[in-house]
């Protein structure tokens, strides 16, 4: 069965993305001159393009000298023709192509809203904590997920059976995976972005995000993913999988040595955070 | 999610995905045809001599850029001037050297050092009431040709069958522009060394190594069309004091000056070369011993009327010249003319100097 190991999901022509998406930014990408570095502006919205920016600006093609860990680093780097390039070539996701009668529940939509809301609370989090480098933030938000979409992409019938009975069973979406499959979508992300060379720092989000096991090993980068992913859901920005996996968020505050009250005080800036990402997105 | 319901969304994507790979065929194959293009302007213009190059970029240019005209300057920073070196603007057969402030686009992709894309020319600042009859779109696009910065040149484009050069022309341009300036820049390279290879690096004229292939060369042909060849040797009189007296610096001024008097008066086939220290050669083709000592007392002439000026004192100098003239019936040598020239100068020095001898007879010349 194709896709029946982690490695199989690590494949060469990266993570498909949705065709209206794809679409989209093709659109403006023909308006656009490739001498224009406005381009970071209209891939910021795509979990699987990000990926694609990542992963070639960490190749030994380009051979920097550190690994690049923000989204908007890699795209100064590569320059905006060969970001172009990455666009048009792309895989395109067909959510309906099955013609067995299947009818996936999966809201592909809502799980690149979910993950763009994310990469904006996350940024919008470190700005609040004091950190300089929020496009790391923002990046880390952005692709935290990319296990999951993976998975969605390649077995989503699989994915969706292996919900039903997380939901069931009462149990973590990953120990279902792991029990079902023999690895997770934790174990999908981790292969693909070690794979791709990304830096450590991201490969540690990927792998806390998910795992309330792995609690003792969150930082701050992931704390403040893991936080943002929390306030996404809340606010109705979930990705539509459940996975049963969300940290507390007095676990979360204490890590990040904040507290309720300052989160409080943070939430108009981070709504409006959002309010702008979903803009853009349905714009 | 009920079947109506999936099939909808299922149409609605599927018509998503044509449009898509629509345009994706679309940016795909014009990413190949530019790619396709670019391959083969690189190989065509992977040339060692700019002529070439600029013989290339005449013909093809127009076709790998799919435009109508365009015209390449090559910038001398030095002079601040832009000279035409190809284009293929028919009826213009003329030499262009523009300065600073004649062309306000050049200018202007100069001093910005990227792309001027003007989409109406008689709109743009840069227009003065008049246009290019030859164009039929009055967009224009000047592009610098840049290596690490620096600007060698500027590549203007006009003109084409769609009417008007969208983003990705432009990009595309940019990328062919990058070709040229490294095939020129090569070239610039490749011609700079070879000609410093044949030069003396402080006068400019023919190096002695160069000299001795030029005079051996000068020999075949002489005797091949039985014409005269003359050499005539030259070495600047009291050259030490020169040094002495005014120092070095002052030494290497004496010899540039003199250098450019012989180059002055030389003819477009004779070779100048300066032979070691303050001893200089020409070589003069079709010329006979009368002829070369003509020209080599003109030299004298001119270096002795000549008035050096080292720190407000005024000086100069002369020179002594010896001349042999090849026989062309002999089997003689090129360190042979070169002996007989050479006593002809030891006669010239030892007889008073500033005068001019024939090698081979007993002619003396003497100026003042």
């Amino acid at each position: 069965m194709k896709f029946s190991k982690v490695d199989d999901f690590v494949t060469a022509e990266g993570l498909p993305s949705l065709p209206g998406q794809i679409l989209t930014i093709l659109g403006e990408l023909g308006r656009t001159s490739a001498m224009d570095y406005t381009i970071l502006q209209k891939i910021q919205y795509d979990p699987a393009i990000a990926l694609s920016v990542l992963r070639a600006a960490n190749s030994p093609l380009y051979g920097y000298a550190s690994r690049i860990s923000s989204l908007q680093q890699a795209a100064g780097l590569l320059g905006p023709g060969a970001i172009r390039n990455i666009v048009l070539t792309t895989p395109i996701l067909e959510r309906y192509q099955d013609n067995d009668g299947f009818h996936s529940p999966l809201d592909h939509s809502k799980l690149w809203l979910h993950m763009t809301v994310t990469a904006a609370l996350a940024s919008g989090l470190a700005r609040c904590l004091g950190h300089s480098e929020t496009d790391i933030f923002f990046t880390a938000g952005l692709i935290h997920g990319v296990g999951k979409i993976s998975l969605a992409a390649y077995r989503p019938h699989s994915l969706l059976e292996g919900v039903q009975l997380a939901k069931s069973e009462e149990m973590t979406l990953i120990d279902i995976e792991q029990r079902t499959f023999g690895f997770t979508h934790v174990d999908i992300g981790v292969r693909m972005v070690e794979a791709f060379g990304l830096p450590e720092q991201l490969i540690g989000v990927l792998k806390n995000c998910y795992s309330s096991r792995n609690e003792d090993l969150l930082g701050q980068l992931s704390g403040v993913v893991c936080l943002a992913r929390n306030l996404a859901n809340s606010w109705g920005f979930e990705d539509g999988i459940y996975d049963g996996a969300l940290l507390g968020r007095d676990r979360l505050f204490s890590v990040l040595k904040v507290t309720e009250h300052d989160l409080e005080g943070w939430l108009p800036q981070l709504r409006e955070n959002v309010d702008l990402v979903v803009q853009a997105q349905e714009g | 999610m009920d079947k109506d319901r999936f099939e909808k969304l299922k149409k609605q994507e599927v018509n998503v995905i044509r449009s898509l790979l629509k345009k994706q065929n679309e940016m795909l194959g014009q990413s190949l045809l530019h790619l396709d293009h670019l391959i083969y302007l690189q190989k065509s213009i992977s040339l060692m001599s700019l002529a070439d190059i600029f013989k290339v970029l005449a013909g093809k240019l127009p076709y790998i850029l799919f435009i109508r005209y365009f015209s390449l300057f090559l910038f001398d920073k030095n002079k601040k001037a832009l000279s035409l070196a190809c284009h293929n603007h028919p009826g213009l057969t003329e030499k262009i050297v523009l300065r600073q402030g004649d062309s306000e686009i050049m200018d202007e992709a100069i001093a910005r050092g990227s792309y001027v894309l003007e989409s109406d020319y008689a709109q743009s600042r840069f227009f003065h009431g008049t246009t290019n009859s030859l164009f039929e779109h009055n967009f224009f696009l000047t592009i610098p040709l840049m290596i690490e910065n620096e600007i060698i040149g500027v590549l203007n484009l006009n003109d084409n069958e769609k009417g008007n050069f969208n983003v990705t022309d432009l990009d595309y341009f940019l990328n062919v522009s990058e070709f040229i300036s490294l095939s020129i820049s090569n070239a610039q390279s490749f011609e700079k060394a070879e000609r410093l290879s044949v030069t003396d690096g402080l006068t400019g004229l023919t190096n002695r190594q160069h000299l001795e292939a030029a005079l051996m060369s000068e020999i075949f042909r002489s005797r091949r069309y039985r014409s005269p060849l003359s050499l005539v040797m030259m070495d600047v009189d009291y050259f030490k004091g020169v040094n002495d007296t005014f120092g070095h610096q002052e030494g290497d001024d004496v010899l540039v000056s003199v250098a450019s008097i012989i180059k002055s008066l030389c003819r477009s086939h004779d070779v100048a070369a300066r032979y070691g220290g303050e001893e200089f050669v020409l070589v003069l083709p079709e010329t006979n011993g009368s002829g070369a000592r003509n020209i080599a007392e003109r030299v004298r002439e001119e270096v002795e009327s000549h008035r050096f000026s080292h720190e407000g004192k005024v000086h100069s100098v002369t020179i002594s010249c010896g001349i042999a003239e090849l026989d062309i019936e002999g089997d003689q040598s090129f360190s042979d003319l070169i002996g007989v020239a050479d006593g002809a100068l030891y006669q010239a020095k030892t007889s008073g100097r500033n005068r001019t001898i024939l090698g081979g007879g007993d002619e003396i010349f003497k100026g003042g």
